[in-house]
């Protein structure tokens, strides 16, 4: 759920940029982990949940840049965003003294209805 | 009689009657729900009207003559219905001369139709968005003259164009999607680790906390995954 304050010009095709902080919850966290017998072959891939084991949440800074074409009440825009997590992602049972964060960039593509 | 405050104007039709014109014709103000091709033309059919029945006899004849002719033109020019659009970034009801489209204002049809076209050129790329006082234009002062106007009546005529009038919408929802690249902090630890594409896509809303300014929210789902042929296969979905 990203919050960001960002600018854009009001002309029909602007440069638009925002900064703001995206809080997010992990919904969905699966590992498939094969099971192997001695010589080496894959008995089975048994998948399970991992949403116990690995934090849930996550706060990253967010940076978006990007243009948006203004037409009426329309909004058409098109820009990067910039991801960088805040919170180790591992925790004791998961390389306890490493500190791993997420990181990411996107494309993205919106329309917006002015209401 | 009516007497609006100073912020009053700032969205009015224009700078020196306000809305005198809607509230004389309608009985009330405008309000954002109005118009503004009716605010415009209501203003301008209600300044001709006006200045007919000024008294010009101190005016000659020929001035006289000429005056009636452009008070002929801007009865035209309203009946005709075709304003131009304010694109200033101001944020506020402003004169426009000429827009990026080419369509004239009042003022500027009137010199167009009595001078030329280019005069009304030379005046829209030195003073697009400017009210009429503040045009320092020897030329315009001559023209002014010579048709038997006072600047000020001028400056009564020249309607001002909706921005934003009297606020701004101020919400918009929208829906956005896109690819997301992904990837993890401390590459030395997890060297394995492959960065990864996934999805990206929800909805926002955007408030506008000014002319430029918004702050926006968004709820997205992504789902992205980071492999290892030899630590672990995972899938992570956030929201």
């Amino acid at each position: 759920m990203p919050i960001r304050y960002g600018i854009c010009g009001s002309n029909r095709l602007s440069p638009l940029t925002s900064i703001g902080i995206s809080p997010s919850f992990l919904v969905k966290a699966t590992n498939t982990y094969p099971a192997i017998d001695g010589p080496g072959n894959i008995l089975d891939e048994p998948t399970t949940s991992e949403l116990k084991n690995v934090p849930t949440f996550d706060l990253s800074l967010t940076v978006q840049v990007g243009v948006s074409c203004n037409l009426g009440k329309y909004k058409f825009q098109s820009y990067l965003e910039l991801q960088q997590g805040l919170i180790n992602q591992t925790d004791t049972d998961f390389f306890e003294n490493s500190q791993i964060h997420h990181q990411g960039i996107s494309l993205n593509f919106a329309i917006k209805h002015t209401i | 009689m009516f007497t609006p405050s100073p912020e009053f104007y700032s969205q009015t039709v224009n700078p020196i009657i306000g809305d005198e014109s809607f509230l004389e014709t309608y009985g009330k103000l405008p309000n954002d729900k109005t118009d503004n091709e009716v605010r415009v033309k209501t203003h301008l059919k209600y300044v001709e009207e006006m200045l007919r029945y000024k008294d010009i006899s101190h005016l000659s004849l020929e001035l006289q003559a000429k005056r009636m002719q452009l008070l002929d033109l801007l009865h035209e020019y309203h009946q005709r219905g075709k304003f131009p659009e304010n694109r200033s970034t101001t944020g506020i009801r402003k004169p426009c001369f000429i827009d990026d489209s080419g369509t004239i204002c009042a003022i500027g049809y009137l010199i167009e139709q009595s001078a030329d076209r280019d005069m009304a050129e030379a005046l829209n790329s030195e003073f697009q968005y400017e009210e009429i006082f503040n045009m320092n234009s020897p030329i315009l002062e001559k023209w002014i003259v010579e048709n038997g106007f006072s600047k000020e009546q001028i400056a009564i005529i020249q309607p001002t164009y909706e921005n934003w009038f009297p606020q701004p919408s101020r919400n918009s929802i929208g829906l956005r999607s896109g690819l997301m690249y992904s990837s993890i902090s401390n590459k030395n630890f997890l060297d394995d680790v492959e960065p990864v594409f996934g999805f990206v896509g929800g909805f926002s809303l955007d408030h506008s906390t000014g002319r430029r300014s918004y702050f926006s929210i968004d709820f997205l789902y992504s789902n992205m995954g980071f492999s290892s042929p030899i630590i672990f296969t995972d899938e992570l979905g956030a929201s």
